[in-house]
């Protein structure tokens, strides 16, 4: 509590961090989705698909309801993508309608920029279901031809009438599968987006990394204890071996307390973080990363035979395990199979208990999991201090 | 013959916020001898030998080495002088071997008569089996003759040794005492400080008590006796207790 | 002079010579590269969350639905219940919830229209946007067999073809149709690919650089309060060549860090030329330069080694952020201006601009210029504050 710059450094210097990320202005997502289509036939299904689906009057459009802009010069499309003035644009071929009708097949192009990812998946959805309106056109006028000559097969028709029947039923209906739905999408709007408050995963992240760095770097404190024969002193003085250990191990949880105490209340207070419906369940599962972090400094002290290598070997796992557990972004935007690794962490158990309360509302039932992996942790570091405690110097 | 006077301090003054450490102390050393600067806990001693090594800038006073003045030629004087300081001075992640060599190069040395100097000292302290050892590995009075040994790198002609023997075995120290003189034997002049009465008794040609930064006596430990000594039987420690009182320091 | 190059070269030794150290500045670094690399470099698809309320539930319809939209991929769909539902939205927790009602199967079964709601907040989320366009083309998928029979139905009514025949022709030609599908999508990708190494890389090599130095500072710190440095006084080495070597072994050690380091990524990724590399050694010079005069004023700074320590990961941490290591401020922004005051933002601009295209000197001048000055600048600072006598001693 006397050195100032420690205190700093682990209880103001976290919510610099904060601040810096807040600033990449991560707040309100609520814009419309757009997407921008081009054909470069001059004439036919293309047209007749766009022309369809086209935005003509934003204000008509539903909450939720994409944009879809025709850009009639296809090069300067194509130009806009390069230029990364547009993310990306479904484009049909030049030869899009006579290959469908001759039965060729052609595709419908994505042109996107490489780190689009999601353009390219708006676009994609778009594509498939104009593909599957073009394909549900075509087998219904197949069905048709086929069961009517059937017919004729049968007697039951002529040629003639054939001709006459299909150009009836699909006159003017090449854009009706897309118009057309049998589906009526309605959109009921419950309330506006609340701006995203970034705080809400970044606390708790930084929370979690700071206790641990914090509560590691005391390892260096107990090896010099240890070195300078002061620990070998209690022990002479008939305290015993596991009071000293609980003792240091009480020492060390106090400061992760007051700690975690500043953290929530300046992230309340201060960032406006939403500790979500069960506050209760977010301060048992502080409580455990403090008496975690306590276990693995009180491990870590005898482990490490010098200050110098218990800083180093502090850093290290602090460095280390702070970004695989998710505590510099969150987990659930990693791939599953480094979700998966992360969780040999203490770190990632408890950032996902966190998220899962605060950022997805979930109940204490569900983060029990985290809570017991938690408990687990500290047992086992526990454990391993209590074993090797030792007192001899190096 | 008269003595040459190797080293005199003149008048030294030093303070370090408001506190007086070092009030007007005034010795000489003469060429060849080994003097002992005696003192308790906070005495000054140690003020006044930084000040002597050249480390430490007086306020007041001044200091010369074999003619030449620290304030004007501190250059100079570093050539003449080894300092072995109280705490282990060394560079705890290289061995012994490699402790001595880059001091030897600090001192001017080359490398072939860094590397002849190392090893000669460490053989003569004992050290030569360890040489390539890493010294964090070493026991503590192994690193007080690691330390020692450093001090001596470039044959310096007056060696500062403070309080050199401090926490370490009897066989460690012996070592030490018999390398002590036989540098004096050579001709080095050595200013030495110590704890040990015993020590000062047995070592050194001529004393200096200082106390509260004031030199209080200066003598033969064998005039000091006679001098202040209650009996025939008064030993360097009983004189030294009478000059400088009971009273706890520090 | 030459005690200067002698004080560099016991402690460039020193650090080779300490595995642990060694290993420590080496692994780490390409421990978190390899994190980041596997977080974010291969990630090329869109991921999101479906959440859908079956109000429908044993309805055929409403299950191909569901199973539909389980097809796409990286879309993970996840069936709430109404009441749940409603609280995460109440709530924000979601922004976007699907709900297939009841009668959803039979109203398509029967010809009739049947709706689909998207309860949403506002637009729903851009990602939940992308998720309902998903959905609107599953939806399709599931309707479009009953739209097509019913459009058959009606082409070919009162012509005696029984509704079996009908399904059965229809199912037939949609069975082909899924076979060998007459228009197909195909992705492009336009314009210059995502580069992961060289978005990643820069800022991982001087963070570290950064780190390492700043660290070791501590070491001086040490020698000071120890007296080691004090003894080195009592010899013929000058205080300027004491100086100068720390700075230089600072810098030293920094250079053979970085440079192993741009060796390494110069075997395994092959992202330079022989011109690129000697340029990228170039840049590594500079910056460890840099470095070296930041840990060096760090220890001129720090008076205990715990000081040393906390404001070494303090400077670094917040150069390697404001210095684009993890993310690329947008232009313009408060961020952006601040990242002008971090010495990674300029190594990294530099190390970026020669792996992304082929690069020539003059294009990297102006931050290694940059680089230099802050090295004088610190160096100057350092002078001013560098102590070789503890002030407790």
């Amino acid at each position: 509590m006397t050195d100032r710059l420690a205190l700093f450094f682990f209880v103001v210097f976290p919510f610099f961090f904060v601040i810096l990320f807040r600033m990449m202005s991560w707040g309100n997502v609520d814009r419309r989705l757009v997407l921008h289509l081009a054909t470069r036939e001059q004439d036919g299904l293309s047209h007749m698909i766009i022309n369809a689906i086209e935005t003509k009057d934003t204000l008509k459009l539903e909450p939720g309801e994409p944009r879809i802009v025709w850009h009639k010069d296809y090069k300067e499309a194509e130009q806009a993508v390069l230029e990364k003035k547009i993310p990306g644009i479904l484009v049909f071929p030049t030869d899009f309608t006579g290959s469908i009708y001759l039965g060729y097949g052609s595709d419908i192009k994505i042109m996107a920029d490489p780190e689009a990812v999601n353009t390219k998946a708006a676009l994609t959805g778009m594509a498939r279901a104009i593909c599957s309106g073009v394909i549900a056109q075509r087998v219904a006028m197949n069905a048709v031809v086929a069961l009517l000559i059937e017919n004729e097969m049968a007697g039951r028709e002529s040629d003639d009438q054939i001709g006459k029947t299909i150009q009836k039923s699909f006159a003017g209906q090449a854009d009706t599968s897309f118009t057309g739905s049998y589906i009526n999408y309605v959109h009921e709007k419950v309330g506006n987006i609340k701006p995203v408050n970034p705080s809400n995963w970044l606390i708790p992240g930084y929370l979690v990394m700071f206790v641990f760095f914090a509560a590691a770097l005391g390892a260096e404190t107990i090896i010099r204890e240890r070195q300078n024969q002061t620990l070998e002193r209690l022990i002479a003085s008939s305290v015993p071996k596991d009071a000293i250990v609980l003792g240091t191990f009480a020492g060390i949880m106090a400061k992760g307390l007051v700690q975690i105490a500043i953290f929530w209340l300046v992230g309340i207070f201060v960032f406006k973080v939403d500790i979500g419906p069960y506050p209760l369940g977010v301060i048992i599962l502080s409580l455990l990363v403090v008496t975690m972090s306590a276990a693995f400094t009180v491990m870590l002290a005898t482990l490490a035979k010098t200050q110098r290598s218990a800083s180093s070997l502090s850093v290290f796992a602090a460095l280390v395990l702070a970004p695989l557990g998710g505590c510099w972004w969150p987990l659930f935007v990693t791939p599953r199979w480094l979700q998966f690794i992360a969780k040999i962490t203490p770190h990632a158990w408890a950032t996902t208990g966190f998220n899962k309360m605060m950022l997805f509302g979930a109940g204490f039932g569900a983060v029990v999991p985290e809570m017991l992996a938690l408990a687990g942790f500290t047992v086992l570091f526990g454990l391993v201090a209590i074993i090797r405690f030792r007192t001899d110097a190096v | 013959m008269p003595k040459e006077i190797f080293l005199q301090a003149l008048d030294l003054h030093k303070s370090f916020h408001d506190q007086k450490a070092v009030d007007g102390v005034s010795f000489d050393v003469y060429k060849g001898e080994i003097f002992g600067l005696l003192g308790p806990n906070g005495a000054g001693k140690t003020t006044t030998i930084r000040m002597l090594a050249t480390v430490l800038n007086p306020d007041q006073g001044e200091v010369t080495v074999a003619g030449h003045a620290v304030s004007k030629n501190a250059d100079q004087v570093r050539k003449l002088i080894g300092v072995c300081p109280q705490e282990l001075a060394l560079f705890m992640d290289l061995s012994a071997y490699d402790n001595l060599v880059f001091f030897g190069r600090m001192v001017g040395l080359n490398k072939k008569e860094a590397h002849d100097q190392a090893m000669s000292h460490l053989d003569a302290l004992g050290l030569k089996e360890r040489a390539k050892h890493r010294v964090s590995k070493f026991s503590g009075g192994m690193k007080r003759r690691v330390n020692l040994a450093i001090a001596l790198m470039g044959h310096p002609q007056l060696l500062f040794l403070d309080e050199p023997t401090v926490g370490i075995d009897p066989q460690s120290r012996n070592n030490i005492y018999e390398n002590i003189r036989y540098l004096r034997d050579t001709g080095m002049t050595i200013l030495y400080t110590t704890h040990y009465m015993d020590e000062a008794d047995r070592l050194c040609d001529r004393v200096a008590i200082i106390d509260g930064g004031k030199i209080l006596a200066l003598a033969t430990p064998g005039e000091l006796k006679k001098r202040h000594g209650a009996s025939d039987h008064a030993t360097l420690e009983d004189v030294f207790l009478k000059i400088t009182g009971h009273a706890l320091r520090d | 002079m030459n005690k200067a190059w002698l004080v560099a070269v016991k402690d460039i030794r020193s650090f080779l010579t300490d595995r642990a150290d060694l290993a420590y500045s080496l692994l780490l670094p390409i421990a978190i590269f390899a994190l980041l690399y596997g977080a974010f470099g291969g990630h090329s698809s869109f991921s999101g969350t479906a959440y859908v309320v079956n109000d429908d539930a044993g309805g055929e319809c409403a299950r191909l639905l569901i199973e539909k939209l389980g097809e796409y991929k990286n879309l993970e769909v996840k069936v709430l219940a109404a009441a749940e539902a409603s609280k995460k939205l109440d709530r924000s927790d979601i922004t976007m919830v699907v709900v297939i009602p009841a009668g959803f199967t039979t109203d398509l079964v029967s010809g009739k229209k049947a709706t689909l709601v998207f309860r949403q907040r506002g637009n729903g989320g851009f990602e939940e946007q992308i998720v309902a366009n998903i959905v609107r083309a599953a939806a399709e998928d599931v309707a479009q067999d009953f739209r097509v029979i019913d459009q058959v139905t009606k082409a070919v009514g009162g012509k005696g073809i029984t509704p079996e025949r009908i399904k059965t022709t229809v199912q037939k030609f949609f069975k082909r149709e899924k076979e060998h599908p007459i228009v197909n999508v195909q992705v492009e990708d336009i314009g210059s690919s995502p580069d992961p190494v060289g978005s990643f890389l820069p800022g991982i090599l001087t963070m570290f650089v950064l780190f390492s130095l700043s660290i070791n500072s501590r070491v001086l710190v040490e020698e000071k309060n120890k007296g080691t440095l004090e003894r080195l006084m009592t010899t013929q080495l000058k205080t300027t060549e004491l100086f100068i070597g720390k700075f230089l072994a600072g810098s030293g050690r920094g250079f053979i860090q970085v440079g192993i380091l741009v060796g390494l990524a110069c075997l395994v990724f092959g992202i330079f030329t022989p011109l690129t590399f000697l340029l990228a050694l170039l840049i590594s010079l500079t910056f460890s330069l840099a470095a070296g005069a930041l840990g060096l004023l760090i220890s001129s700074i720090a008076r205990t080694e715990d000081q040393a320590i906390w404001i070494g990961v303090l400077a670094t941490i917040t150069m390697s952020m404001l210095g684009g290591t993890f993310f690329t401020a947008p232009e313009g922004s408060l961020l952006y201006t601040l990242g002008k005051l971090s010495v990674n933002t300029y190594a990294n601009e530099a190390y970026r601009s020669i792996m992304a295209q082929p690069a020539i000197l003059g294009n990297i001048i102006p931050d290694l210029m940059i680089l230099i000055a802050v090295t004088v600048l610190a160096l100057v600072l350092s002078w001013l504050f560098f102590r070789v006598l503890s002030k407790a001693r």
